[in-house]
Formats: structure tokens, sequence, C-alpha cells
């Protein structure tokens, strides 16, 4: 286990100490985190991209190469969208990676996805579906189970895809599962009106603390480095923003009267050490250490998947505590009495799967 | 140092080999003996790399983690990184899921070039672009041209520099499926091919060792002076239909794999290619009547 991708994001001047075989290990562990496009952001904006070697610069580019197509793409879908919902009356706000372009935030540097998130009113749900479907987003073929899982139980209805350009959106009511008890009507978020077309986002303290709370009640973390330095990134844009008070005040205040201080400590302790904010991080450390658990089990685990390149070279303790997320993740998003029919049903369908016939794959064009 | 001399001792399961396929370096780790006997076999006229060497692409093909199916019904995993872009398949196609598995990764990360799938052979500066769907017979047709004498720049994937407009070689084997095999087998007996694995969702597959000298001028790069559609149908007299440069061009398209994210540069790389170039739409039914065709063409 190392930490090159976080180390490079936070000084960039280490890409003049690199060696040949440091940057197949970026590249390698880049591409799996979802970093590539992020670093070389980084790379160019303190002028020290001239040091990565010819051999590996194709690597970053072709990453952007996508990345700006994707913007491209994004930025019509948006429109799209617009024209769709928001004629029929439904506000709309975009969450997450779309927004991130919308707001030309830092943050869409270099930043793959593959949804598109919209949170509209949960009064709004079933007419949002009908408008989208009538544009040509449809559910793929679902089961009764998932039905009712996603309707009953969660913050968005199964995904919406595309059937010619088979972009996907999710389509959210709230950004907490129902089942979730720190959950609240979303209209409580701040929002802002995008400049280009008529749909809203969260204001900066918002969307630092919807992305926190996100990424602190997961389970699995296929890009954690890449979501880390979102938040970093966020709260640097919130920072600059405000010149009276400071970023980690307004969102201590703000995730305390939204109910989410749990998730949102936990965000911060990390953005504010990668920040080398020493005074910030001793006030939130001590609000963090409060609870024993959260203390001396779920940040240590925290910690492994926030510094290492690749999560699937732990040793047996960090197993141990990956597999605490999850289980806390699950714990968070259920109460047990939902929860653990839902994982036995899960399991049984897992299995089922795993030995059917061996599919068909699709390895080759 | 070429993969043919490596020591029988780096060949073993669970080593890692590190390797040039033309202007990539890729490092392959694999739990199944036979990846490495195939690989040090079919690759053996490519170089060696030294631990330090930078990769673009590190492979692993591994067994299930799950204790049962290591040994009911093994199954081979294929992974770039940390990533698993496929569903496994069963475990004694582990070299051709490394060989998809290659195409794959170049195909979705190489966006210095434009790809397009196709075949490329060359003979005293003629440089034939070959792209068809899967069952027109190129890849038949490539083994065809490049045991008769063509060079091989490359049977699947070709690479097209967004900079020069120019054809970089790969001379990775040639992919053959279900009949092809056993004519190019008879054709050309003493050509080294890796053992035939059968049933695999595209049918029985082969694996054909590129020339020797393909791979010795794998930096040779190439400018493309004709795009053929070839369509083998049985019985067929050849006849060979001309194409508009347009046309051509939609078809290249149609073909690629990034063209949508090259944007300005990949219309920019394609007409520049195009330019030139002179287009066929070509139908045969007998090899022969067809090695001739090409054959004319380098007079």
């Amino acid at each position: 286990m190392s930490n090159l991708l976080i180390s490079l994001f936070n000084n960039p001047e280490l890409a003049n100490k690199l060696s040949m075989y440091d940057w197949s290990k970026v590249v390698s562990h880049g591409r799996d985190q979802n970093m590539l496009g992020r670093i070389w952001w980084r790379l160019q904006s303190n002028s020290v991209e001239k040091h990565v070697p010819d051999r590996v610069v194709p690597h970053f580019t072709s990453c952007n190469l996508f990345v700006e197509q994707q913007e491209i793409n994004i930025n019509r879908e948006l429109e799209d969208i617009s024209n769709t919902l928001v004629s029929r009356g439904i506000d709309t706000t975009v969450l997450k990676g779309a927004a991130y372009i919308a707001v030309s935030s830092n943050c869409k540097h270099g930043r793959i996805f593959n949804d598109i998130d919209i949170l509209v009113d949960h009064s709004k749900i079933r007419d949002a579906e009908i408008a989208l479907m009538t544009q040509g987003w449809f559910h793929k073929k679902e089961t009764d189970y998932d039905k009712r899982y996603f309707r009953e139980w969660m913050h968005e209805i199964q995904p919406l895809i595309h059937k010619d350009r088979l972009t996907t959106i999710d389509l959210h009511h709230n950004i907490l599962p129902l089942t979730n008890k720190k959950h609240f009507n979303a209209d409580k978020l701040k929002t802002i009106k995008l400049k280009q077309v008529p749909l809203l986002t969260f204001d900066l303290v918002d969307r630092f603390i919807h992305s926190a709370t996100h990424l602190f009640t997961e389970g699995e973390f296929p890009h954690a480095i890449r979501d880390i330095t979102d938040l970093i990134i966020l709260y640097q844009e919130l920072d600059g923003e405000e010149e009276t008070e400071s970023a980690h005040k307004l969102i201590l205040e703000r995730s305390k009267a939204l109910g989410l201080d749990d998730y949102v400590h936990l965000a911060l302790l990390f953005v504010l050490k990668n920040l080398d904010k020493e005074l910030e991080h001793k006030q939130v450390e001590s609000l963090v250490s409060k609870n024993a658990i959260t203390f001396y089990v779920t940040v240590p685990a925290f910690k492994f998947v926030f510094t290492a390149d690749s999560i699937a070279q732990g040793n047996f303790i960090n197993n141990v505590g990956l597999f605490w997320l999850y289980m806390r993740s699950h714990l968070i998003k259920m109460p047990l009495h939902v929860l653990i029919p839902h994982i036995c049903r899960k399991f049984i369908h897992n299995m089922k799967e795993k030995f059917k016939e061996e599919p068909v794959n699709g390895a080759n064009k | 140092m070429k993969l043919k001399d490596l020591a029988k001792s780096k060949l073993e399961s669970g080593k890692t080999l590190k390797f040039d396929v033309g202007p990539f370096s890729i490092a392959v780790k694999s739990d199944f003996q036979n990846v490495y006997e195939e690989i040090a076999k079919i690759y053996s006229e490519f170089e060696v790399l030294s631990d330090e060497h930078f990769v673009d692409f590190e492979i692993t093909l591994r067994n299930s983690h799950s204790l049962i199916r290591k040994f009911f019904r093994k199954q081979c995993f294929f992974q770039l990184g940390d990533q698993e872009p496929f569903t496994p398949i069963p475990a004694n196609q582990a070299f051709p899921m490394f060989e998809w598995g290659l195409n794959w990764c170049i195909s979705s990360n190489a966006h210095q070039y434009l790809m397009i799938h196709a075949a490329v052979v060359e003979k005293n500066g003629i440089c034939v672009v070959l792209p068809a769907p899967p069952g027109s017979g190129k890849s038949t047709l490539t083994a065809l041209l490049v045991f008769s004498g063509w060079r091989l720049l490359s049977d699947e994937l070709t690479l097209i520099e967004t900079s020069s407009g120019l054809i970089q070689p790969l001379a990775r084997p040639i992919n053959l499926k279900n009949q092809s095999i056993s004519v190019i087998k008879q054709a050309f007996p003493n050509v080294a091919h890796s053992n035939i694995v059968k049933d695999t969702h595209k049918g029985d597959v082969c694996l054909f060792k590129a020339p020797d000298a393909s791979v010795a001028n794998i930096d040779q790069k190439s400018k493309a002076t004709h795009i053929i559609l070839p369509k083998f149908s049985k019985n067929e007299a050849l006849s060979t239909d001309p194409m508009s440069q347009d046309s051509a061009f939609f078809e290249l398209i149609a073909n690629s794999f990034n063209y949508n994210i090259l944007g300005l540069s990949g219309f920019n790389t394609l007409t520049e290619f195009i330019d030139g170039t002179s287009s066929f739409n070509l139908r045969y039914g007998d090899n022969k009547a067809a090695l001739e065709w090409f054959e004319a063409l380098t007079l």
C-alpha cells in the first residue's frame, strides 16, 4: 500500500521525483481510481507537467479528451432535461458530477462519471418519470423486488436510460434513503439557479454537505481518492468565496442544522488533514472523538480508504476495517428489520447468479 | 532480450512478464501456466522489459476467489489494474481472454490514436486497410496475405496517429475462428499457432503468430494507400466495385472505436488519412483469386 495519488494531488511538485516504476503505478491506480485527469489538471495548474515523461503523457491527455467530450455531452443532456421537466413545471436540481460541470467547479477536472443525478420534489417524482419517458429515457427490465426496494426505501428511483444515447439519469426525491433515520425533506437544502439552463443546484455549503454525506454513508469505495479530492476542492472553493466566515465554521453550523453532523465531521476531518489546517483539524477531531466506535474503528478504516492507491492490496486489519465500513453503510441505510431480510435475499440472488451457466462475455468488439 | 530467450523459470504461473507490444508496454501476471507458454510461443520475437520499465497496462489473469470455483468449473478473471471489465470465462480460455482483454485495454484508453476496427497489411509501399464487420473473412484474408509475404501491421486494431495520420503497427497474432483455422493450417503448415480453444463465445479460436519480419519492423509506420472492404461468399467470382471517398470515410467511422471521443481532431485525422487513398468493395469466393488480385495492386 502506498499513497502516490493523494500525495501527487496535494503536492504536484512531487512529479519531478518519481521513477518510471512510480509512474506506472500512478497510471495504473490513477486509471482505477478515476484520478488521471484530475492529477493532470493539478500538474498543469502548478506548471509542473513538464516533469511528466513523454511516455506517460498520453495517458493523461487521453483521459482529458474523454472528459472534454463528456462535458459537451452533459451540457446537451442538461438542456434536454430542462426542456423536458421545467416546461412541465417541475423544479429540478442537478447534483454531483453534472452539477460540477454546470457550475464549472474545479471538481469537473478529470471527473469521469456515468449517471446524471437530478433531484425533484417527492410529489413530482411520477410526473418527472413520465416526462422523461416521453423523451426516450426508460427503465431497464427490473424485478418487482427491485421496484419495491427503490420506491419504498430509497432516495431515488431505478435509473432511466436513454434509448439512443444510452445516457443514464438517476432521478432522486431525497438525498438520503427514506429508511435512514436522519433523512429529511430535501427542500431544506439551499439551491441556486444555473446560468445557462433554468435548472437549480445546491449552493456551495450544501454542495459540500451533500457530497460529504454521500461519501461517508457509502460502504464500497471504487474511487475513494477521486471522491475525497472532490471534497477537498469543494472546501477550497467555499473557502475562497467566503471572506468573513471560515469555510469549516459555515459547514459545521449548517451540518448541525440539517442533522448531518456525524457524516460531515468525518468529511471535514479528512479534508482539513489533507489541507494541512492543523487548528481546524484538532477542533473537528475533538468532535469526532466523542464516539469511541467512530474514533477507534471508523476513522482508521476511512484513513486507509483515503490514502491507499489500491484498497485491494490492504492487510488483514485494513480488510476488517473495510468490512466494518460495509456493514456500517448498511446499518445507516436501513433499520435491522428491513436490512436482514434484504441481505438474505441479495445473498441468495447472488449465489444463483454465480452458478448460472457461463455467461457470454463482451470482451471483444 | 526477446521473449524466446527468456529462461523457463521466468515463465511460471504467478510471475510478472513485462514486454513491449509496438508502442505499448504491458505487464502480465497469470494464475494459469498455459498463458505463459502461449505468450512465449506466439510473442517470441517481442522485447522483454526490465522490472523498472514503465508499463502502460498492468494485466492480471486470475483464478476465482471462491474456493469452490478454484477447482470446480474453473474460471478466468481478467483485470486491468483493479478493474474487472468482463464477466469471467472458463479457465481454458485464458489465453484468448488475454488477447481480447488487451484489445480492450488499447481501444478504451489509447486516444492518442484514432482507432479503427480493421486489419492492415503492406507490400512494396502498398498499404491496405481492411475494415470489416466480423464474419466478412477479414482475418482469414489477412492471414493469407501475411503468410504469403505481406507485412502485418495489424489484425484487429488499426492505430492512426492523430499527429501524423500514419498507421502505427502492432503486429500482434492473428485471431482465426472456426473453419478458417484449418484453411490456414493446411495452407501454411509451418506457421506457429496457439492451441485451438473450443466453444468460446466466438466459436473455436486459434491465434497465429505474426511473421518475424513484421515484428522486426514494428516501429515502421505506414501511410495507407488503399481501403478495401472484403466480403467472402462461397463460390462467388471475384468482383470489385469502386467506392467513393465519402462512403469510405463513413465506413471507417462506423468501424472506429473512438471517433466520437476525438471530436474535431478525429475528423481532421480521418480526412487526412483518407486523402489520396483508393477504395473498393471486394467480393470473392476463392482465396487464390483474392491473393492474385492483391498482388496485382503491388505491381
